[in-house]
Order: structure tokens, then sequence, then C-alpha cells
């Protein structure tokens, strides 16, 4: 039973207008989530009604991680967004509740960006492996 | 709004037995079925490392070459992996719990020189 | 003018199962403005799907929080199955309902016993244990686990059950839900509760939508939504109804919760009088490749697995959104003007399970 999950390309200027428009139409916001491919960073929002889900997903190159908050429409947005700061080094402008990186603790910066020497999805640890 | 509703309660729990038991004056008894412990069997092994290949924490290690099988207890987490995969049926979940230790001891089984039998040493990891 | 002070809540606190910090902005005893701040337990869980094979990541999933593992697990499952386009039997389908329910009176009861101890009653948090600790006996007797089940893997579960233990089981349960309903009669009922949890902690229907409300959180402000309607595992199978309740404060929260355990009860009496004979799992061919985003009911609301693969065995993304992580901006609304005294009573009736906010 696999309910439709499409989803549309967006530009990230086009991004504050479509999730005002979304509001107006009903739709809950569900997830907001990324993950790293050889582009960049792609993100993608996830939207529901009727048990509907359709997601709006724009990729960011890792040079210029900036994006425009939709915390203007969906409040319950700015953990998501806090997340993006701090686990994927995403510059969120206009967050209504900004934690400024502080979010999580962590010991490291954006853990889940791996740099560019080291593209590569990290190897099985040898005790994995029979010895 | 009631006052007292809880006090049928605590005054029948006065006349019923304890709901725990006085380990260790009592030995505990395990549920049939619990994954308490793994169990390897070293006589059925035929040292194919699929049990290694499976374990996600990488607890069982086996040397092909030397005929050895060792299980770390502190990394098991007893999750049957292991149990599933292997074909020899070496391998096996007894209800009861590993005993606490208080040294970190890798088991290992070893096929010794010209003998036909396993016996566990226990070696102090490094 | 009342002065400011900040109180740091946690991350140690007897009310709290699982480290969380909240910084309170104070005047007097009144909570102005309540700051969250996360992180104690980030394992990092999600990096590892990529470098363990698909296959043994679902380990990995059921160990994301030991409340609610059950369900993680046959998240994961049902998660890489749509992704590999495959079926699970239909007596598969019927025990994951079974196991997935018995979670979730576990977790009820685990809450209703932290709830009482939050408010000081403790006689009734040891009680509400003790029920809690008979039907783990149950737990592990089908499955294996008392906390982490172990039940569910790709393609099915992982071990069948007869009928006769089935049977055994539910003449067990509804001796458990008799003795449910006497401690259920002090929850709803006892002055001393009701005094500390109506009217404390309100969240209107309104603002439990728009902050992205789940789960019990939600129902209790009226809403009527359950993840369970999209009639995965067994649900389109069983007679259910959501439930809600209109108050929106801590105690609708309470009410919410003991009714659900009641009919999680009835649908595994029903679902064990309906169990299919047959195979308990179909064996996973290939590799994932695709994007799937699989929607569970956990005890604590929607959770969401955002599973991709690339067609080899090891994904590209695994990503969970947990309930807890989603009521943090409710959380954060139903503070504002509360007691300092309170404070721990609301955060509790969230349910949080910091565990699975943070992998």
């Amino acid at each position: 039973m696999r309910e439709s999950q499409d989803y549309a390309e967006i530009g990230a200027d086009g991004l504050v207008a479509e999730a005002a428009r979304r509001l107006e139409g009903n739709w809950r916001l569900v997830v907001i989530t990324a993950l790293q491919n050889p582009e960049g960073v792609e993100i993608s929002y996830v939207f529901e009604k009727a048990q509907q889900l359709e997601s709006l997903r724009l990729s960011l190159p890792l040079d210029a991680r900036t994006l425009p908050s939709i915390t203007g429409s969906y409040l319950a947005a700015f953990i998501y967004e806090n997340e993006l700061q701090d686990l994927f080094g995403v510059k969120v402008e206009g967050l209504a509740l900004d934690f400024k990186g502080n979010f999580y603790m962590k010991a490291k910066e954006t853990p889940f960006i791996k740099t560019v020497a080291s593209q590569q999805p990290m190897a099985p640890s040898p005790e994995a492996t029979h010895g | 709004m009631a006052f007292g509703t809880f006090s049928l309660t605590a005054f029948t729990s006065l006349f019923k037995k304890p709901a725990t038991t006085t380990w260790p004056a009592t030995a505990y008894v395990p549920v049939a079925g619990a994954r308490g412990s793994l169990q390897f069997t070293a006589e059925s092994c035929n040292y194919c490392t699929l049990c290694a290949l499976k374990c996600p924490t990488g607890a069982i290690r086996v040397d092909r070459v030397k005929k050895a099988w060792t299980l770390d207890r502190f990394k098991c987490i007893v999750c049957a992996a292991c149990v599933d995969a292997c074909v020899k049926k070496a391998l096996a979940c007894d209800p009861h719990f590993s005993p606490p230790s208080d040294g970190h001891v890798i088991e290992v089984y070893r096929v010794a020189e010209g003998a036909d039998g396993c016996a566990p040493t226990d070696l102090k990891a490094p | 003018m009342a002065e400011k002070t900040i109180i740091p809540f946690g991350p140690q606190h007897p009310v709290l199962p699982e480290p969380l910090h909240l910084d309170l902005v104070m005047e007097d005893e009144t909570v102005v403005e309540a700051i969250p701040s996360i992180g104690f337990i980030h394992r990092g869980l999600e990096r590892l799907a990529e470098s363990q094979d698909f296959q043994q990541m679902g380990y990995v999933a059921e160990r994301i929080c030991g409340i609610c593992s059950c369900i993680h697990g046959q998240g994961y499952s049902q998660g890489i199955e749509a992704l590999l386009d495959m079926e699970v039997p239909a007596r598969a389908q019927f025990l994951r309902l079974v196991w997935g329910e018995e979670s979730r009176i576990q977790s009820h009861l685990l809450w209703l016993g932290l709830a009482a101890d939050a408010f000081g009653f403790e006689s009734l948090f040891m009680h509400t244990w003790k029920l809690r600790e008979r039907l783990l006996d149950w737990v592990e007797r089908t499955t294996g686990g008392r906390v982490i089940f172990g039940a569910n893997k790709i393609g099915g579960v992982r071990r069948d059950v007869a009928d006769g233990l089935l049977n055994e089981m539910v003449a067990d349960l509804k001796a458990m839900e008799a003795e449910f309903a006497g401690l259920e009669r002090t929850f709803l009922n006892d002055a001393t509760v009701r005094s500390r949890m109506e009217g404390v902690g309100v969240l209107p229907k309104a603002l439990a939508m728009a902050s992205g409300a789940v789960g019990p959180t939600l129902r209790a402000s009226g809403v009527a939504s359950d993840t369970r309607t999209l009639g995965y595992s067994a649900y389109d199978q069983v007679q259910w109804q959501i439930i809600t309740e209109g108050a929106g404060d801590c105690f609708a929260r309470i009410k919410v919760r003991c009714r659900e355990t009641h009919q999680s009860f009835d649908m595994i009496y029903q679902a064990v009088a309906k169990m299919p004979a047959g195979p308990v799992e179909n064996k996973p061919k290939g590799f994932p490749k695709g994007e799937f985003m699989a929607r569970l009911e956990q005890p604590r609301g929607e959770v969401i697995y955002y599973l991709k693969g690339n067609g080899t065995k090891h994904l590209e993304r695994f990503r969970v959104r947990t309930p807890t992580f989603a009521n943090i901006p409710a959380l954060v609304s139903m503070l504002k003007g509360a007691r300092l005294a309170d404070v721990g009573n609301i955060l509790l009736t969230i349910d949080p399970c910091i565990s699975c906010t943070e992998r």
C-alpha cells in the first residue's frame, strides 16, 4: 500500500510564497529533511493533506548554503531549520526562533557534512569483518 | 472528584505476595524463549565466518585458517542475527543472562593441535 | 515590574526519563518563556546507515530507543520492504499488529507510572509498573526480548508464535485489563490527581494544529488524527476508532492514553481471533533503490522514516523524524504562563522520549 509521494523541484526564492500557499490550502508541514549528494545539499520540505504526501525539493551547492525561513507561515518549522543549521551548516535567514547553531549540543561543527576530500561513505570498521 | 480511590488497591496489596523475588536467595527463573546469552557449540562449527559477517557490532571474530572462533561478550547485544545465519546450528540463545564480569574477557574456542575437541580458553584483551 | 530570572531545568531531573535541557525565563513563579536545548543523547545513528549494510541497520534502528523499540524496527522494515517492492505475508502483518499494540500498552503504562511519580503519587507508580512487568513477561515469551523486542525483520517477523500460546496470552491480558481498570479509576477520579492535572498546560485546538503537534498531545486537543488510519500492518482489518478529548489540558492527555490502552487490548483480542495461518516471512531479494517515507503511529505520535537507497547494500540516507521532535514547539507554547511547580508535569504529558528525538 504505497500512497503517492511525489516531489516537485523548487528554487530557494519561490520557497516562502509556496509555503504561504500551502498554509492557505490547509497542508500540514510534516518534516524538513536534508541529505548530502555530490552536487551539494538536497533539502526536501514534506507536506501532507488527507494522507497524501507532497514534497518540495531544492538543491544548494556546498559553498552557497543559504535559505529563507518559512517560520512566517509554519512556526513549527523552527526545529527543522535549526537542525539544518546545526547539522548541515545551512544558514537560514529570518528564523523566528534562532538558536544560532546551539540547538544541538555537539562536539563537531556540521557533523553531517562530509568534506570534499573524503566524499566516500565511511569504510566499515575492521572489527565488523572477520579477523 | 473522589477521595481515597486508591485505598482498596493499597489495602488488598497488604495481603498479596510481593511482586519482587528475593534474588539471590531464590534463583532467577528465566522466561522460556528469552534471548538471554549466546551459546556456541564448537564441535558443529565449520568456520564459514557467516556469523561474523552478520554480527552488527563485530562481537564475533572467526579465523578460518587457524580455526579459532572468538566472542566478545561485552559487545554482544544478543540480537541473534548469528543464530539465524548459522548453517550448522552451532549457535543458540540460552535464556539465562551471562553473568556479570569485572574484567574484559574475550572467549576463544580453538581446535588444539592434533586434538579433535575444542575447549574455551580465556585471554585478557589488550 | 517583576524581575526576570532564568532557571535551568534538566538535564538531570527526577521527572525526566531522559536528559533534556530547558532554560526557563521566570517572572516570580510564572514561566514567561522556555528555551529548549537538546543533544545529550545524539549518537549520530543516521550516519551509521552509510557503513552498516541495510540488513544489519535494522538492528540499529530497533535500538534508537528502548520504549518505542518495536515500532522503530517495524518502520525501518516497512520502509525497506517498500524500496524492495515486496509483500509481507498476512500472518506476519497480524503478528506485527499484536506486538505493536503490546508495545503501545507497555509504553502507556510506563508513562502513566511516570506521571504518577511526577506529581508524587509513588505507590500508584509502583502498581502501574508492576502491571507492566506482567505484560513484559508475555512479550519476552513471544518475542525473546523484554525491552528490545527484536521481532521485526525485512520481509516479515523473526519468530512465529503458536496459536495455543497466543490464546493463553489473550486470557492473561483480559485479567490484566481488569487490573488496569482498577488503577484507571484512581487516575481518572482521584481528587489529588485531578487537582494537579486539570486546567494545567492547556493547548488549544488551533495552536495544536499550527505547532505541528502529533499523537495523544494533538488528540487531547480535539483533533482526530492518527497515522494508523493509513492501514499499514493489519490496522484496516480490525475495528478501532480515533480517540479524542476536547479540553487540551494535562488531564485530557491522561484520559486519551488510558482509553487508548483499553483500545489496544481490544485490538489484540481481535487480531488473535482473526490470526490467519501461513508463513511469517518472505525472503528479501536485491538491494534497496529509490526513496520512500514510511509513516507509523508510535505511542507518542506520528513517526516518519525517510529511506533513500541507490542500489547498493548501504543506504544513502536514513532519516527518522520522531513524534517528540514534532511536539517540541507545542511544549514551548504550553509552558508559557505555567507555574514552576507544574513545569515537570507539563513536560511529562507530551511523553518526551529524548533518545528518539536525537537519535
